[in-house]
């Protein structure tokens, strides 16, 4: 019996193997996890696969460690766990498949709207990676669409907002972004705004938050759906509410686009 | 199989149309702590079969203070995270590290180790870099000293639960046994130089040591093989319900941070957060860095207590402590970091002296 159980718990990190390569050779493991912790992942997923099957096929070796553990002893090393093996593999096993079974590798509608709800600014996020850029910089490194318009994406427009150097480069400036649309739920007191809106990850999907951004419309809203993914272009401006600099597009085009290619977010929903 | 599914009904009925979100929050947390579950109890298994019991009395000073004070640094050489330091540290009390001085290292190394002191570093590039890293660092080692000296005067049935006590005294039998063992060997080899000695005719001086070798390294791994199970339970309880309560936390963010409005409260909502999310300790401060609006207090209490305690650690422990001491355990690190962080944000002529010896880069 006692060969038997080891051999239950080696199937336990036999599944957590299963599961870490399965994954790393998933095209969506980007959706779970950023990309530095990818190789961990791959890594762990061998290890696991190692001990698993090496556990399994000595399960049957009785070891010598040296020491005397007498015949009464049975806290010796092979202590059998706190847990009973067949418990231990249904708790393990469990999360685990009805996470298989129900996960759509992506952020859902839901979830999306409460996380793009917040009204954040750019004073409480810090961006790092975004290096100082003049008007000069950002001719020689952005590309542009061809009536003009500087193709940035939203993470940069967002966080130039609340830095005046960065501010300055950008306020006027005719620019294009993708992103997702939803209502406007703050600000918008004429009913001329919606908000644009993507997905940011620090670690895994667990952390994940909406980095927004306003958009202002000549004369109606645009009549995309919800949730739908979007080309706009416009003229980038900010404002300024209770010591808040939130940055605002004034729309002059806007079209409705597929999923960007390696969108973390979307998962197999679209 | 007709139970998994009545088990999955159940859960569905209680996460509503919030499968798909448990399923890739479970997932993340998993894919990401699985790794470092398997590095600890694999450290774990090679300490439990390979670290001689005497190593510790030989390792650490003898005076109980002075041991507290360097097991707090124990992460520069031994570096784990969260997850994997407690395997590690069930196996070392059971090769006789004391509980002070394993309840120090166990607070400690996911905050003092060379991995995360880069990380914080990295993270926090242009925000106050020095001194977020020194104060990260300093109060991680202090809340963990300190509760590594509180511990020298709670008895050790108080704290531990029985499967390890019992361990424990298993290992103490074992030494026991073991000292026994050596002596008659001695006194055996003694009498066999007498006989030498004698010209009995017979070579009685042959070799009495066995190759362990071999078999040392399969239970070395079984060993470490049933920690990785005993862990992952507790593991898939916790990041089950970090994800439904991360899922609860999104839709009520709105609500919950209106009442962040004071720097206690603020300070507050951080640690929760912290213990919400069950962010790992190597990545937690690129994700506290992000939150510029948020005070360098609040920032601390999210780095410090998020490594110490959060929802899948409650359950990892469990593998370690007694129920009740846990529950005291988590207010008493709870209440503590953030008394400290508060305290912390206002020691602003420190923080000026750092941001000077970064250019004035604030």
């Amino acid at each position: 019996m006692k060969v038997f159980e080891r051999r239950v718990m080696s199937v336990v990190v036999l599944m957590i193997a299963a599961l870490l390569l399965y994954f790393y050779q998933h095209e969506k493991l980007s959706g779970y996890l950023k990309e530095k912790f990818h190789i961990y992942v791959l890594i762990g997923g061998l290890a696991a696969l190692v001990v698993a099957v090496f556990s399994f096929l000595t399960a049957g070796v009785e070891g010598d460690c040296g020491h005397d553990h007498g015949d009464e002893d049975e806290e010796d090393h092979d202590h059998g766990g706190d847990m009973n093996p067949f418990v231990a593999l249904i708790i393990v096993a469990l999360p685990m498949f009805c996470s298989l079974s129900w996960t759509t590798h992506g952020v859902s509608e839901a979830r999306q709207n409460a996380l793009s709800e917040k009204d954040v600014s750019s004073a409480d996020f810090s961006f790092n990676d975004l290096p100082p850029f003049t008007l000069e910089t950002l001719e020689k490194s952005t590309s542009k669409a061809p009536d003009g318009a500087f193709m940035l994406n939203i993470f940069e427009l967002f966080f130039t907002a609340g830095d005046t150097v960065q501010e300055k480069v950008v306020n006027g400036l005719y620019v294009e972004t993708e992103a997702k649309l939803r209502n406007e739920p703050n600000r918008n007191e004429n009913g001329d705004r919606m908000r644009l809106f993507r997905l940011m990850m620090t670690c895994c999907a667990a952390d994940a938050q909406a980095v927004p951004m306003t958009i202002e419309f000549e004369d109606e809203t645009s009549d995309i759906g919800h949730n739908s993914w979007v080309r706009v272009a416009g003229i980038m401006s900010y404002e300024r509410q209770d010591g808040v600099v939130y940055p605002l597009l004034k729309v002059k085009r806007i079209e409705q686009i597929p999923v960007p290619e390696g969108e973390w977010s979307e998962g197999l929903m679209k | 199989m007709v139970v998994g599914a009545e088990v999955c009904a159940v859960m569905e009925f209680f996460l509503g149309n919030h499968q798909s979100d448990f399923a890739l929050n479970f997932l993340s947390l998993f894919l990401e702590g699985a790794p470092y579950i398997l590095l600890g109890t694999m450290i774990s298994g090679f300490i439990d079969v390979y670290m001689p019991s005497s190593l510790m009395d030989k390792l650490l000073p003898k005076n109980k203070f002075l041991a507290i004070f360097s097991c707090g640094l124990m992460g520069l050489i031994l570096p784990v995270c969260e997850c994997a330091v407690v395997p590690v540290i069930r196996r070392l009390l059971g090769k006789g590290l004391p509980i002070s001085c394993a309840f120090t290292y166990m607070l400690a190394a996911p905050i003092v180790n060379p991995i995360t002191i880069w990380s914080t570093w990295h993270a926090f590039s242009d925000q106050d870099q020095w001194w977020v890293v020194i104060s990260r660092i300093g109060m991680g080692y202090g809340v963990a000293v300190l509760v590594g000296i509180i511990l020298l005067a709670i008895p050790m049935e108080k704290v531990l639960r029985d499967s390890i006590l019992k361990t424990l005294r298993s290992r103490a039998d074992i030494e026991k046994k073991d000292k026994a063992k050596a002596e008659a060997k001695a006194k055996e080899e003694h009498e066999h130089h007498h006989h030498e000695e004698g010209c009995c005719g017979h070579d009685h001086n042959h070799d009495h040591s066995h190759d362990h070798g071999g078999s040392r390294v399969v239970l070395a791994i079984r060993s470490g093989v049933q920690d990785c199970v005993d862990v992952a339970v507790y593991f898939s309880i916790g990041v089950c319900l970090t994800a439904m309560f991360n899922i609860w936390y999104v839709l009520n963010q709105e609500v919950t941070t209106q009442y962040l409005n004071s720097v206690w409260l603020e300070t507050g909502g951080m640690m929760v957060l912290a213990f919400v999310l069950s962010v790992c300790s190597t990545s937690d401060a690129f994700m506290a860095a992000t939150l510029r609006g948020v005070g360098i207090g609040s920032k601390m209490a999210f780095m410090v207590l998020g490594p110490m305690m959060d929802v899948k650690l409650l359950f990892l422990y469990q593998t370690v402590m007694r129920k009740k001491f846990l529950f005291y355990f988590a207010i008493g690190l709870f209440v503590l970091i953030g008394i400290l962080s508060v305290s912390w944000q206002e020691f602003e002529p420190f923080r000026g002296f750092f941001s000077s010896l970064e250019g004035g880069k604030r």
